[in-house]
């Protein structure tokens, strides 16, 4: 688990071009919307993007978005439910 | 109306010109660095920046040194400052690069938003909170007299206290910008009529 929130927030960094924030500057439980890292409404598609990319999984239902990516730990917790 | 042209900038061969004075050149690298180092340079920190695409970051750029310490008559009305920019190949280096995606494997949403020119327009809005008209030419060249023309009728119809207009090209490798910041009855900056000769004069002659 810890090895997929470390890759999580290199693949986060990287496909969303955080160029001012390194991988070990999220934590685990850090909002990633707003107040936290701030992103956007385009970079919660690029998100869906990284775990399709990455993980093979497609987000099945929108409404589920915000719940997924809340954090790192949030979305950590859902590949490992969903991985095949 | 008595609309004058008070700063303008030209980025041209990793060359950066504002007001006849050279304020910024880099050794002959690719775009991306050289926008880099530029934005480094200025000290911008706006980190949405490194998510533009090239189209954006120059015409940002450009925009940032324009406006730095000249944001005064944006600030007396943000809704009567306008952008009218133009430029031969719209979005298309953005464009390609999206094309090959969707060839090759899984589409970017980040790079699908850049695939429309006038999106440089509105980082320059966003930034400096500009809500005024806008519009985005497409044109096989600068056409400075019907760019002018159409500024000038905006500010005549009292659409524009103020506007930035200019010309932001890239394609691959190959890149130039010029903007102008025209505005409508002061005594500051350069100064200088806005009339087509004036706006010729700077972009070719300078």
């Amino acid at each position: 688990m810890t090895e997929l929130k470390q890759n999580l927030k290199r693949q986060i960094v990287e496909q969303l071009n955080l160029k001012d924030i390194k991988p070990e500057d999220i934590g685990d439980d850090q909002p990633l919307f707003v107040e936290g890292l701030g992103l956007d409404s385009i970079d919660a598609l690029e998100l869906i993007v990284l775990l399709q990319q990455h993980y093979g999984i497609k987000l099945a239902r929108a409404e589920e978005g915000p719940t997924v990516f809340r954090s790192v730990n949030s979305m950590a917790d859902y590949i490992t439910a969903n991985k095949k | 109306m008595n609309i004058r042209v008070t700063h303008w900038v030209k980025i041209r061969n990793h060359t950066i010109i504002k007001d006849t004075q050279k304020v910024f050149e880099s050794l002959e690298v690719p775009f991306s660095q050289f926008a880099d180092r530029l934005y480094q340079e200025m000290e911008i920190g706006y980190p949405k920046f490194h998510k533009m695409d090239n189209l954006s970051k120059l015409g940002f750029l450009c925009a940032e040194i324009l406006l730095k310490n000249n944001t005064l008559e944006i600030q007396k009305d943000p809704f009567k400052t306008g952008i009218i920019l133009c430029n031969r190949n719209s979005s298309l280096d953005t464009d390609k690069k999206y094309f090959n995606m969707v060839r090759t494997g899984i589409a970017s949403p980040a790079v699908f938003v850049y695939s429309l020119p006038n999106i440089v327009i509105g980082e320059i809005c966003i930034r400096h909170g500009i809500k005024g008209e806008n519009s985005f030419f497409i044109a096989d060249r600068y056409n400075i007299p019907s760019q002018v023309d159409y500024i000038n009728n905006l500010f005549e119809l009292g659409v524009f206290n103020a506007c930035i207009g200019g010309w932001v090209e890239l394609i691959d490798e190959n890149y130039e910008a010029f903007l102008y910041l025209a505005v409508n009855n002061v005594n500051e900056g350069l100064s200088l009529s806005h009339i087509p000769e004036t706006i010729k004069k700077l972009y070719h002659n300078e």
